[in-house]
């Protein structure tokens, strides 16, 4: 029987989970931090998608371009 | 996220009033179907998400939770059917009781009432797809590309991804399109700036020459540089001269109108007679495609429902949308309209000459308009803007296309000058050209304040195209690099979920599939999946592999999918009648699977294959007693369990009614139940039957049989170890059971097995009570007094070693001292 190893387990324990989504978009807003020209757009866009969970076109303009809400 | 402790189901689906006692251990449901296996699948997610998947979504047709989720008996009393789940949270190292009944199916009621309970609880609820069917295991496997990677995408919730994806693209679309309208607006204002100043070309020099040359004549100083605070006229309030802005600057008008007729003059033009007809043709030719007009329809009418969409509520229907599900669905069916869509965009290639040549003339018009009033006699201009704003109606329907029918009408009449506007641009050229000639210095001053005006217009024009293009440049750029981002990403992901796939399932077969490899292939919106055939090639699942094989292929993706979903929080999950297609050798193997690879998951398993509930039980899976084991259904009591203190209650209540027939059939299920469940644990030689349906009278007599022996051969290792002490008390217990067997008279049953109970319905109840008395007496006989559980040989193969009961007070050696 092809045995996993132990340390590699799968299943749960008391961890909560990173969902999938967070992960590849952590990913993303460090791949915008490496171009200094991004570090503005990646702020913004952390508070729109990551803290206000908003993924609208306004939302995403706003944090996009730094246009304030009409 | 959670693992279940208890469940307590009330006027739920087909159930009455249930309690399981599940101790946050995995846990089986076996029973025939129709018994209530999967009401306690439906109670477990109805309490986690307030929602029962198989009464809602594609193909429920009229069947609702609110209408069909409480017991039939109760379907008017929606606040009686209700789950009440206990559950423990390992992070929060606290337990909490979920309660939610029909009528409030959105507001459960938990305690304790704690933001951290609520916040693992709300993220479980996120999660239905910790229970999983075999249909929609099967889509795993079986689906398409397309489809697959939609489900996929589903259970490790990539939607919000791809609801980014296509705004960050329609962001940097938009702004893309944008550009080329303003890029047409800075060429008018270059236009028209040229033509105010009369230079043939829009350069540095040839600006400062025509604009020093007038300021000479005003005795201005001459200006060096151009920049954008550069006034041109700076210093001419101050010089001598009459008003500009109540009089017409001949110079300038003359060359506006001579432009502004030439514009008009090139509708007739035979390029743009070309033009139109090249157009009209193709919009004819989508026109009769009936599909076509369909889908260009259509696709208007998503396009606009996604662009009018405000997070809430659809625009056509107002029926509340998840934005996320909204967006999902309608950008899913605008991918139906590719075809569609490439055919609109050739004819909107074909119009685009034709409609900005419209917006320029249009332009023009309205400049030379303004002129109109400032004359005197004034000159009525309302032909010029009227056509000017009908051949700006023109623009908007060729840049929308739809109804075509009307973009074909506008298209037959762009080339139609109307001969009002001929007379009236022939009207203001005649009335400007009859203004005296203005003297030096006022044609110097008209030609700096109209250059002025213009300069500022291309300054405005020119910041508001960079601003633009910046914008259409990030956000391409963000767009790119998110696109980049994502798929290395998913990639990565896949490539993991793809290992883990494989050595799971390697570890359920790995008598014949040791070698397994299988491949996960995304691409843009598909998901293809191909498995390794025995080292001949790779397939789809469905080609070759058996149906069993491809349960199992499901089993295995969907466990590599949720760890990789949840990692270390994958602790529950329900399979529900999972692997029907499986035979009894590798479902031993699935057995062992959950439990030596997932130790840390509760999985709730239902079954209607009691043999599978046994290889769960040989194998460790399930403790001894973590199951229920459903024997019926009634629509007035619901599921009833293979619960002896149940079984000899209702016993007694038939005997009481004096029904003695279906007391009669009661105990025969019951002891057949009981009888098998004994000759696996006391190893007793049955005859093999191979489609495993045997009497009882084949069960029963060797189970009697196998547990005499252990008894006898108890004693004789006591003997050979010289434990006088422990042959008393086997020789009581031999005693006791010998009696009860005895009593029972059922080791004449091998005489012929059918007569006996098959006699007992016919029996009056005064006979038929001592019979019910002696088979409880003989059931009572084969456990222990003090932990009630029915003795066991260990181990379950090879030499066997004690004949023992759960807690060990009875634990008879059965390993003769070596030399005996």
């Amino acid at each position: 029987m092809n045995r996993i190893p132990n340390s590699n387990k799968l299943g749960g324990n008391d961890e909560q989970p990173k969902s999938v989504v967070d992960s590849i978009l952590s990913k993303f807003f460090a791949a915008l931090d490496e171009n200094p020209e991004f570090v503005d757009i990646s702020s913004r866009l952390k508070t729109e998608i990551i803290e206000k969970k908003q993924y609208s076109e306004t939302a995403l303009r706003r944090a996009l371009f730094g246009e304030t809400p009409s | 996220m959670i693992r279940v402790e208890k469940i307590a189901i009330h006027e739920f689906r087909g159930i009455r009033d249930l309690t399981l006692q599940l101790n946050g251990k995995t846990f089986a449901v076996c029973g025939p179907n129709g018994t209530g296996k999967s009401g306690i699948v439906d109670a477990l997610e109805f309490a986690l998400t307030g929602n029962i998947s198989r009464l809602s979504g594609t193909g429920t047709g009229d069947i609702s939770v609110k209408e069909h989720g409480p017991h039939v008996d109760s379907r008017n009393k929606p606040e009686q059917a209700s789950v009440t789940l206990t559950v423990s949270i390992p992070s929060l190292g606290k337990t909490a009781t979920i309660y939610r009944n029909i009528k409030n199916v959105r507001i459960p009621k938990i305690e304790p009432d704690d933001p951290k309970v609520r916040a693992v609880l709300d993220q479980v609820s996120l999660h239905p797809e910790f229970a999983l069917s075999r249909r929609e295991l099967i889509r795993y496997v079986l689906a398409e590309p397309g489809k697959r990677s939609k489900e996929v995408q589903a259970l490790l919730r990539l939607d919000e991804l791809e609801t980014l994806r296509s705004t960050f693209q329609k962001i940097a679309n938009n702004c893309e399109k944008a550009v080329a309208p303003l890029e047409r607006a800075k060429k008018d204002t270059t236009d028209r700036l040229v033509t105010a100043l009369a230079i043939p070309l829009l350069t540095t020099a040839n600006l400062l020459g025509g604009i020093n040359e007038r300021r000479a004549t005003l005795a201005l100083a001459p200006l060096t540089v151009l920049e954008a605070n550069t006034s041109i006229k700076d210093g001419l309030a101050t010089a001598a001269g009459t008003n500009l802005t109540s009089r017409v600057p001949k110079t300038q008008a003359l060359a506006d109108l001579k432009a502004a007729r030439d514009g008009v003059t090139s509708l007739t033009g035979a390029s743009m007679v070309a033009a139109c007809n090249g157009a009209a043709e193709m919009v004819t030719k989508l026109g009769k495609d009936a599909e076509s007009l369909d889908g260009v329809s259509r696709e208007a009418l998503l396009k606009s429902a996604l662009a009018l969409f405000d997070d809430h509520t659809c625009p056509v229907c107002d029926t509340p949308w998840e934005p996320a599900e909204f967006r999902k669905i309608v950008t899913a069916k605008l991918q139906h309209f590719d075809q569609i869509s490439r055919k609109r965009a050739a004819v909107g290639q074909v119009v685009l000459p034709i409609l900005e040549q419209l917006e320029q003339i249009s332009s023009g018009l309205l400049l030379v308009a303004a002129y109109g009033p400032l004359l005197n006699p004034v000159v009525g201009v309302e032909a010029i803007t009227d056509f000017a704003t009908t051949n700006m109606a023109t623009v908007a329907q060729l840049k929308n296309l739809i109804p075509l029918i009307d973009t074909l009408d506008v298209l037959e009449h762009i080339t139609s000058i109307p001969d009002a506007v001929v007379t009236t641009l022939h009207a203001l050229n005649t009335a400007v050209a009859a203004l005296p000639e203005p003297n030096h210095q006022d044609a110097a001053r008209d030609y700096l304040t109209v250059g002025q005006e213009r300069l500022e217009a291309l300054w405005r024009a020119s910041l508001d195209l960079k601003a633009t293009e910046e914008k259409a440049k990030t956000s391409r750029a963000v767009f790119d690099l998110y696109g980049q981002v994502t798929t290395n990403a998913l990639d990565e992901i896949y490539k993991k979920v793809e290992a883990s796939f494989k050595t799971l399932y390697r570890a359920i077969n790995h008598e014949d599939e040791a070698n397994f490899e299988a491949q996960l292939k995304p691409s843009i919106g598909k998901l293809g999946f191909d498995v390794d055939f025995y080292g001949r090639g790779f397939f789809p699942p469905g080609a070759y592999h058996s149906e069993g094989h491809q349960d199992g292929m499901g089993l295995c993706l969907y466990l590599a999918l949720m760890t990789h979903l949840l990692g270390k929080g994958f602790t529950f999950a329900v399979l529900d009648d999972v692997l029907m297609s499986v035979d009894a050798g590798h479902r031993r193997e699935v057995s062992k699977l959950l439990s030596e690879q997932f130790p840390n998951t509760q999985f709730i398993l239902t079954t209607h294959d009691e043999i599978w509930l046994r290889h769960m039980k040989t194998v460790g899976l399930i403790e001894s007693k973590s199951f229920a084991h459903f024997r019926t259904w009634h629509v007035d009591a619901g599921p009833t369990e293979w619960d002896d203190r149940d079984v000899w209650e209702e016993l007694d209540g038939y005997m009481a009614k004096n029904d003695v027939r279906s007391a009669a059939a009661l105990l025969r299920h019951y002891l057949e139940h009981f009888s098998k469940e004994l000759c696996q644990r006391l190893r007793a030689q049955v005859e093999f039957r191979g489609d495993a349906q045997f009497m009882l009278g084949e069960l029963l007599p060797n189970a009697i049989g196998s547990m005499k022996r252990q008894l006898k051969a108890g004693k004789s290792v006591a003997q050979s170890w010289g434990q006088p002490e422990n042959i008393a008390s086997i020789n009581a217990l031999e005693t006791s059971f010998g009696n009860a067997a005895t009593q029972s008279n059922v080791e004449q049953w091998q005489v012929n097995a059918a007569v006996h109970y098959n006699e007992w319905a016919t029996l009056q109840k005064a006979d038929f009570k001592p019979v019910v008395g002696a088979f409880k007496a003989l059931t009572e006989a084969f456990r222990c007094a003090d932990c009630m559980d029915f003795f066991y040989v260990s181990p379950e193969r090879g030499e066997k070693e004690s004949l023992r009961c759960a807690c060990g007070i009875i634990n008879i050696n059965l390993l003769k001292k070596a030399g005996n």
